[in-house]
């Protein structure tokens, strides 16, 4: 009889409870399905794409017939679902306004047979086979260079006489593409790139080089064949290079994809904890306010497990219509994801129902609000004497010192918690606005330090623009000495080194060249006996500044070099690095050694120096791309080994930037339905005190205007506790990822006009959050109040 | 010269979609200085008869005024200032603000009437010295006992030195030890020149007036002088 009582009178207090919980809930739930879902979306993507599952390279045979024969015998194995001999058209063509690219930052290649290619159309349309001059681009080559549906590239094909790339054939992009393995991977070689059709390849074969490599292949048995299958290709052919296994690739392509994951289970658990802090208060608050009938009652014979069975019914009720509303909010919010890269490969976008989360996050949904309903009610069944609260000493201080009435009355209304059935939570209330703000303020920092370490590639490595060069290093010195577009260069760029048993590409470079790596500690090496190694490299190998390091020739099989022994070299800096195209390790996963100290190892090398290229470093301001055209032209078979990009890690973070501010703005929401549910409820408890007020002369403008302050009040605490607390705990975090991920940890300065202006919205919006209490408290009727309470 | 008049006052309520009439055509005077008390049974409409002099509601019918001012035309804004100037009002239940001091209570109404804060607060001190409340300054209202927190409540109602005091059951929320010592400053700020109104429906308390009107069904039965509260009938 109770419950229906007050189910009559609060029911649209309980159905708010119950929207705000589902709809937090909700939010928590999406994020953790968004998480899963994001985790596997490359997964379930090389799945239903039926993605190759080994990608062969050279077959280190030249005699085409051999080739042939080789290429048939790997076909026709038994475990061999299907082979696709996808070949090397050109390493270069033109964008449409006149650029040249070329490998390693793009390939351009296509597929004889006729096979089809396993790709997701993201934009446009598969080629026609049958065209000539039709082809796909995959995203991120469109990303890159800028391409899309429609825009005609140039393929630059070998004459055959001359061996030049002087053959120009026009293509036109048809469609934008995702293929399984061109996806950014951390640790390995993308294959990004032009796909052309059978057609072209038909209609140019004279100018395109004979296909030596072995096939694709996917296998009947799935990735468990592979050892099986690499066995068996190594009968055939023993010097294949194996370039690409799908579980490798995968493995690093959810490594680039780890950050969006991570957030999105972050973003869980913040939601998670905000609904438990912010929407606990308000059930606490709900509790207190329907026990102002416990008295009578008590009077009657209703004893306190009652009271408290009663308000774990009510609990009960809220839970279970939150717990229906959560899995309609977390299924209406699953379009969103997956993030990031992931959103480009979900085979299956729109709404998808993980039925596991929504289970869990319903059954949390359900129990929560139970679970704190019970202190409550138990405190609320007490018959306990009212505290005596002492005057807010902020009020007191603001009323001596001249403040007016409406300010002290708004004042003591936000800071005074007031006592009884009257009593507000003043300090969860302004906890909750301080956790949001101070949420939001982090992730504003964040994202801020993110953004600048995307814009600036000399945090992440980058002190130059281009690495590259003719095969003629003393004509490219003179031609680059002469350019005064170019601030400075070094003989240098990478080499295969083996450091501790692993594969490492360094950055190689000449000291007093004004090029060279950035260090994070201690200093670039100078000496042909010393290194600098990345932090979590430096991390993984259990070494510091001062230790020594056995240096050894590449493994590779192609690269590998007998009688070269490991030599000692001291590492005397903390660096970062950013990937070569070759090998796409994170920034702090490299190292940089000086060009003596790679003859150091290697002296043969040192006889090769004519031939090394250059890292060179632009002017601010200067076009890279059109001044890598220039060169080109000063400098014939100038090969461009890297143009200044992010690698695959950094490349993912700048998709998922907006991730900390989706965050923020789900917390925004929450601090502002805690404002407004704090308003309300203090307004309804306040009403008595209002009334006196009016009793005493306030005018209704001075009621809104108390009411108004309130609001502000509590916004103006909030924004002091929780800004400064942000700012530190952007700072503090930024510093921590970016030493995670080994850049320069230094975070973007606060930006001080944006967070004044975060202040100002925040009380503006308190304002206007409190017009409608506001009204209603001016037009409160001081006689019914009185006379009622 | 009359503080208060009303002329056929009327007040109608809507209950449940049921008209209450809560007063039906009172017409009465209070002279300046006067000490009056509103005595009924529950429902007859004497506290409506005080909301409606302190402005706190507005009448259905009628007329009425104070200190010379009508109050039949006047808005909620323009009643709230007539309040500041005219009107001290003591409660049943005290209605202080529990969250201010006791001094600062009885600063407040002078405040808002647009006194200075330091000469508010030096009219204040004296009114609870007079009171007796003044080493009680700095406490909360909590920790007051229900005879001091009347006092403390007329105190606030005289901060503004009012032209009427309106009191609804000053003492029905006080043991008689309470009631006795609020009576008995009543009876002080009347000797003094306070005009007084109290409702009350208790005839020792009705006994300290010079006058007492008995309400009946909202209608004013009859306006007595009053008599020794020994001598007062029994209803």
């Amino acid at each position: 009889m109770r419950l229906r009582a007050q189910a009559r009178a609060h029911w649209r207090a309980w159905l708010g409870l119950a929207l705000a919980f589902g709809i937090a809930g909700g939010a928590a739930t999406a994020a953790a399905a968004g998480a899963r879902r994001t985790a596997s979306a490359y997964p379930r993507f090389v799945e239903v794409y039926e993605a190759d599952h080994v990608i062969f390279g050279g077959l280190g045979e030249d005699d085409p017939d051999e080739i042939a024969r080789m290429q048939r015998e790997i076909a026709a194995l038994p475990m061999v679902e299907r082979a696709t001999f996808s070949q090397f058209v050109t390493f270069s063509y033109l964008l449409p306004n006149g650029a040249e690219v070329s490998f390693p930052e793009t390939l351009a290649t296509g597929d004889a047979s006729g096979t089809a290619l396993p790709a997701k159309i993201l934009r446009g349309r598969m080629f026609d086979r049958d065209s000539p001059v039709e082809a796909v681009v995959d995203f991120i080559s469109a990303e890159r260079f800028d391409l899309d549906v429609g825009d005609t590239v140039t393929m630059l094909l070998f004459d055959p006489e001359t061996f030049e790339l002087t053959v120009r054939r026009p293509v036109t992009i048809v469609g934008v593409v995702v293929v399984p393995g061109t996806m950014p991977a951390v640790g390995q070689t993308p294959f990004a790139g032009i796909a052309v059709s059978p057609g072209f390849i038909r209609d140019n074969a004279a100018n395109i080089p004979p296909n030596e490599d072995a096939p694709a292949v996917r296998l009947v048995g799935g990735v468990e064949q592979i050892p099986e299958l690499l066995a068996a290709v190594n009968r055939i052919a023993p010097d294949v290079d194996v370039p690409f296994t799908l579980p490798r690739h995968a493995a690093g392509v959810q490594k680039t994809l780890r950050f969006d994951v991570a957030a999105l289970w972050i973003l869980t658990a913040l939601l998670g904890v905000s609904t438990f802090f912010i929407l606990g208060q308000a059930i606490g608050r709900q509790v207190q306010a329907e026990a102002g009938g416990h008295s009578s009652l008590r009077a009657v014979g209703m004893g306190r497990g009652q009271f408290v069975g009663v308000d774990l019914l009510r609990a009960l009720a809220v839970g279970g219509v939150a717990s229906a509303v959560s899995g309609g909010v977390a299924l209406a919010a699953s379009p969103l994801t997956p993030r990031g890269l992931a959103r480009v490969v979900e085979p299956d976008p729109g709404f998808y129902a993980d039925w596991t989360i929504i289970g869990i996050g319903a059954a949390a949904t359900l129990f929560v609000p139970i679970f704190l309903s019970v202190v409550p009610a138990i405190r609320a069944a007490r018959h306990r004497a009212e505290r005596v609260t002492q005057p807010s000493r902020i009020a007191t201080a603001l009323a001596v010192g001249g403040a007016g009435p409406s300010v002290v009355a708004g004042t003591r209304l936000a800071l005074e918690p007031g006592r009884g059935s009257r009593s507000v939570p003043v300090g969860a209330t302004i906890g909750g606005i301080a956790l949001a703000l101070a949420a939001f303020t982090a992730a504003g920092s964040f994202t801020d330090s993110l953004h600048v370490l995307i814009s600036r590639p000399e945090l992440s490595g980058f002190g130059w623009d281009m690495y590259g060069g003719s095969g003629d290093s003393v004509a490219d010195a003179q031609v680059l000495a002469a350019d005064p577009d170019v601030e400075t260069f070094s003989i240098g760029g990478y080499d295969n080194i083996t450091i501790a048993g692993r594969q490492l590409i360094p950055l190689v470079y000449e000291p007093g060249s004004g090029i060279g790596p950035t260090i994070l500690e201690g200093r670039a090496p100078a000496q042909d006996d010393e290194i600098s190694l990345g932090s979590t490299l430096m991390r993984s190998l259990g070494l510091g500044i001062g230790d020594t390091v056995m240096i050894g020739p590449s493994e590779q099989p192609k690269m590998k070099k007998d009688g070269i022994p490991a030599q000692p070299y001291t590492i005397v800096g903390r660096t970062v690095v950013p990937p070569v195209f070759f090998l796409q390790v994170g920034p702090g996963e490299s190292a940089a050694i000086t060009l003596d100290g790679v003859f150091r190892l290697d002296p043969e090398e040192a006889r090769h120096r004519d031939e090394i290229p250059h890292l060179i470093k632009f002017r601010d301001g200067v076009d890279i791309r059109a001044k890598v055209n220039e060169l080109r032209a000063k400098l014939p078979g100038l090969f461009v080994g890297q143009i200044r990009q992010p690698g695959a890690e950094l490349s993912a973070l700048s998709r998922s930037a907006g991730l900390p501010m989706l965050l923020t703005v789900v917390l925004l929401l929450m601090a502002v339905a805690t404002l407004v549910h704090a308003l309300v409820t203090s307004f309804r408890k306040r009403r008595h005190d209002l009334a006196i007020l009016k009793t005493l002369g306030f005018v209704r403008r001075q009621v809104r205007a108390a009411v108004a302050w309130q609001a502000g009040a509590l916004a103006v605490f909030g924004l002091v506790i929780g800004i400064p607390a942000g700012v530190a705990l952007g700072r503090w975090s930024w510093r921590w990822f970016a030493n995670s991920l080994g850049v320069i940890p230094d975070p973007a300065p606060p930006p001080v006009l944006f967070l004044l202006l975060v202040g100002a919205a925040t009380v503006a919006l308190a304002n206007l959050i409190a017009l409608l209490p506001a009204r209603a408290a001016a037009r409160t009727q001081a006689a019914v109040v009185l006379r009622t309470e | 010269m009359s503080v208060v008049e009303t002329r056929d006052l009327r007040k109608t309520y809507e209950s449940e979609g049921v008209p209450v009439r809560a007063l039906r055509g009172v017409t009465m005077t209070i002279g300046d200085g006067e000490f009056v008390a509103v005595m009924g049974p529950s429902g007859c409409g004497k506290s409506t008869l005080l909301n409606l002099i302190a402005g706190l509601d507005t009448p259905s019918d009628g007329a009425i005024s104070l200190a010379d001012e009508s109050l039949v035309d006047k808005d909620e804004n323009d009643l709230a200032i007539m309040r500041r100037k005219h009107i001290g009002i003591v409660f049943q239940f005290f209605n202080l603000l529990e969250g201010m001091s006791v001094l600062e209570n009885v600063t407040l109404p002078a405040v808002i009437a647009g006194m200075k804060r330091k000469q508010a607060e030096t009219r204040a001190r004296d009114l609870l010295d007079l009171l007796g409340l003044a080493d009680k300054a700095k406490n909360a209202p909590g920790v007051l006992s229900g005879g001091q927190r009347q006092r403390l409540a007329i105190a606030r109602a005289l901060a503004n030195s009012p032209t009427l005091v309106l009191a609804d059951e000053p003492t029905g929320a006080l043991d008689s030890a309470g009631g006795a010592e609020v009576l008995e400053l009543f009876k002080r700020l009347h000797a003094d020149g306070q005009t007084i109104m109290l409702v009350t429906h208790d005839h020792k308390v009705a006994a300290a007036a010079d006058r007492i009107i008995h309400m009946k069904d909202g209608r004013l039965v009859e306006s007595l002088n009053a008599e020794p509260a020994d001598a007062v009938p029994a209803f």
